[in-house]
């Protein structure tokens, strides 16, 4: 058995070496919300290769769908797939319509917020459409993981990420951060 | 500003086999937690590594998995007495996990992870241990013993 207690290294300010992976943005819900933007992107495309997104969430009303649309475009110029367990069994799939990226579903029972990590690869590229991978899980209502991937067909440099659920709110404590990691 | 951040907390490299290795004293410093392993077991038989946390080991994790190897596929859901961080033989594994909003207090916290072994298959997991309260301590153990070599690496990352 082997013990490392942490506390000290708190209080040297943890030391490590630092600065390829950082936090650009965090929204903390204050109250019920619809959608969280992150814009002003091109601020950083000369800083950045790839983003993250991580954020634990908790809708309002009924399960719902999460998603993303990159530069506000709402055409159908998206495509995303999943592979799931929902513990009894294992699928995969294609969503549709195809007018926005699939981050899995959120719940809405209290303390169960749902888990999701996005990356998005080579985020300010003008040369390759933009393609992003999620981790999901929520576990209670409904029980869930889920490995998903999407494609913006669009070679334009991101400017802009909003993260929705499909027709209804977050909840007040739902957490979104935006972090950039250097190429 | 942004804010350089997916800080080095703890790197530790086994010298001799061990059942546990626990970081205690985790400042709330930070938002998330993400963990990686490589290593491996000292038994051939295929273990379920554990992670409990702040020193639970009562029933209040609830974790979902999709597993995936030569011979099929498989999920299952199940009640239990830690987060399923790993799964392991005497063959070189690995996982990486995020627990995420570790030090938040207003929220049950959820453990995004996934693992994979030589020839033992890949999978992704979801647990959520039923608590609110900030973690403070990880506590990695195995009924087989962790391999001398094995490593255990923990990050913050701030919000």
């Amino acid at each position: 058995m082997l013990g490392f207690p942490l506390g000290i290294l708190s209080a040297a300010g943890a030391g490590g070496v630092a600065g390829t992976y950082e936090l650009i943005e965090t929204y903390i819900l204050g109250s019920n919300q619809s959608e969280v933007s992150f814009s002003s992107l091109a601020t950083y495309a000369s800083t950045y290769k790839h983003l993250q997104i991580r954020m634990v969430a908790l809708g309002t009303t009924s399960v719902d769908n999460q998603i993303i649309r990159l530069n506000g475009d709402t055409g159908n110029n998206y495509n995303s797939h999943f592979l799931f367990g929902d513990g009894s069994s294992v699928g995969s799939g294609v969503y549709t319509p195809k007018d926005k990226i699939y981050i899995g579903n959120s719940s809405i029972t209290a303390n169960q917020f749902t888990a999701v990590v996005v990356d998005i690869l080579d985020a300010f590229s003008s040369t390759k459409n933009t393609t992003v991978r999620a981790l999901y899980g929520n576990v209670g209502t409904p029980n869930v993981v889920q490995l998903l991937s999407g494609a913006w067909f669009n070679t334009a440099s991101l400017t802009s990420i909003s993260v929705a659920r499909l027709s209804n709110n977050y909840t007040t404590g739902s957490r979104f951060s935006l972090y950039g990691i250097r190429g | 500003m942004p804010t350089p951040t997916y800080i080095p907390l703890a790197n530790l490299t086994l010298g001799s086999s061990a059942s546990s290795v626990t970081f205690s004293s985790i400042p709330a410093t930070y938002r998330d937690i993400v963990y990686v392993i490589s290593g491996q077991l000292v038994s051939a038989s295929v273990t379920n590594t554990l992670l409990r946390f702040n020193g639970d080991t009562g029933s209040n994790y609830t974790r979902i998995f999709a597993f995936a190897n030569a011979d099929g596929f498989s999920s299952a859901v199940s009640t239990n007495t830690s987060v399923f961080p790993w799964f392991a033989t005497n063959e070189l594994s690995n996982a990486l996990g995020s627990i995420m909003d570790y030090s938040a207090t207003d929220k049950h916290k959820t453990v995004l992870a996934r693992y994979n072994g030589v020839s033992t298959g890949i999978l992704m997991s979801a647990t959520r241990w039923a608590n609110t309260a900030a973690i403070t301590s990880l506590d990695f153990s195995t009924s087989n013993n962790f391999a001398a070599g094995t490593t255990f690496s923990i990050y913050g990352i701030a919000s």
